[in-house]
């Protein structure tokens, strides 16, 4: 289980999410070709509110951690509790090619069940707020990489989430772009909405509530230079 | 209009706007059943003075329109699946489930093969000199080789998930099909009977000639469409990946 993280709220947050004891291995179908372990034990709980850092080397196992707290993955053992909405942005920009932003807009809204109007009016304010709204009748395959990563931010805070998990969000952002995410962000987890952020390091650890590192399948709370275990295992919890 | 409803409209109309933004998509619907008609017809003139032959005199042009027809609406299959696993796991995040995903791209396969049946019906009519005897039931039996290939698109696509590789499968396949399906050249063997054009391309040239449609072979190739379709529902179900 996760140690407490420092809260900057003077209430308990409840926990909005929670996984517990996380294992993945990727087997290969190929003979003789070797096993991958990525997750062993990873245990995390993310709290309302809570703005959370998760870094690891190339290749640790972050997305894989992602997609299994979004639920698109299967974990070999171990478990997620979702307790609320989930805004998931991918690394990669999972959209379909073809449309336009705006239509790409309606189509994830309706899914969130969003009525046209209202996905309207979401779509104005974070084109406003990230600054794509000269690109709203635009082909997501015209548009460049950065654009496209806003569309693809967008669609994960369309329905306004309770959490957001958030893998290498701003890849590709200019500096504007990158600090008007923040300032997003900052706005989001002040209301409650709980946001976890995963990326290849941290540049400002102080935006953050916590840090974990994923290392060798488990997650370790912390700096970079005194790292806490956290697993099943450690002490403490939310 | 039902939640339901509306999500199956956006997500169909999205789906057939994806495929016919493709430029290539576009041309091909407009330019594909003229030519494979025409290519049809002369190739397979040859066959018929040939002795032991017994085809129809416009077996290249029937046997053309029935290839057009099932190759579109297999490309639409192929692209329906091919490459969008991504999106479409990310669309069951945002709330749609995932009989709701493949049930948009069912109903644009269906869409999509009225059209296309119509569009090489439409060829036919203006490249052959024959009077279909009842015009209804061939649309209907071109709609049924467009649907039943449209179907075995999505299974190609689920398979091997990239639309080039997949059309180059579905063009061979539909090709031997199609052509075999004609019955120009007397083949007797078991493969003959599970064509999967074997159906349609009967009730296309008896409503063609005779202005009928077999019950017999319009059960079969019903029953083909739904074993294709329950197919296609365990593939899209295991790509998911995640339950």
């Amino acid at each position: 289980m996760a140690s407490e993280p420092e809260s900057k709220r003077d209430s308990e947050p409840s926990v909005v999410l929670e996984a517990t004891d996380l294992e993945k291995t990727y087997d290969s179908w190929v003979p003789f070709s070797p096993s991958v372990d990525v997750l062993d034990g990873a245990s995390l709980s993310i709290h309302e509110g809570e703005l959370l850092g998760i870094v690891g080397g190339n290749g640790s196992g972050k997305s894989t951690l992602m997609q299994i707290l979004v639920g698109v993955l299967d974990t070999d053992a171990g478990a997620v509790d979702r307790r609320g909405t989930i805004g998931w942005c991918p690394q990669e920009t999972l959209l379909y090619d073809r449309l336009t932003v705006r239509e790409t807009i309606r189509l994830f809204g309706r899914g969130y069940g969003l009525d046209r109007e209202r996905s309207r009016a979401r779509l104005e304010s974070l084109a406003d707020r990230l600054g794509f709204e000269e690109y709203l009748d635009t082909r997501i395959d015209r548009l460049s990489g950065g654009n496209r990563q806003k569309v693809n931010l967008s669609v994960a805070l369309l329905h306004e989430p309770d959490v957001l998990l958030l893998d290498e969000p701003y890849a590709g952002f200019d500096w504007k772009t990158y600090l008007a995410f923040w300032e997003l962000a900052e706005t989001l987890a002040a209301e409650g909405t709980a946001i976890a952020i995963i990326s290849h390091f941290v540049e400002n650890p102080d935006r953050f509530d916590a840090i974990y590192e994923l290392r060798d399948g488990r997650l370790h709370r912390g700096e970079s230079e005194e790292l806490e275990l956290v697993g099943s295992e450690s002490e403490g919890g939310p | 209009m039902t939640d339901i409803a509306a999500r199956q409209w956006v997500a169909t109309i999205a789906a057939i706007r994806s495929f016919l933004r493709e430029p290539t998509n576009a041309l091909l619907l407009v330019l594909f059943p003229p030519v494979i008609i025409v290519v049809y017809d002369l190739a397979l003139d040859a066959f018929v003075g040939v002795p032991g032959i017994d085809a129809p005199a416009a077996v290249g042009e029937l046997g053309g329109t029935m290839f057009a027809a099932a190759f579109l609406a297999g490309l639409v299959g192929v692209f329906q699946v091919a490459g969008a696993t991504g999106p479409d796991r990310r669309l069951e995040v945002c709330g749609y489930r995932r009989w709701e995903v493949l049930l948009a791209r069912i109903l644009t396969i269906v869409l999509v093969g009225v059209v296309v049946a119509l569009i090489s019906f439409g060829t036919f009519l203006l490249l052959s000199d024959i009077e279909p005897a009842s015009p209804g039931r061939a649309i209907a039996a071109l709609v049924v080789g467009a649907v039943t290939y449209g179907l075995l698109g999505v299974i190609i696509g689920g398979l091997i998930g990239r639309e080039l590789e997949g059309s180059l499968v579905l063009v061979f396949l539909v090709d031997l099909d199609a052509f075999l399906a004609t019955g120009a050249i007397p083949v007797d063997t078991w493969i003959d009977d599970y064509l999967l054009l074997e159906r349609p391309y009967t009730l296309f040239e008896s409503a063609i000639f005779d202005g009928t449609l077999s019950t017999g072979d319009g059960i079969e190739a019903a029953v083909y469409a739904v074993v294709l379709l329950l197919l296609a529902l365990a593939i899209i179900r295991l790509r998911g990946g995640s339950s």
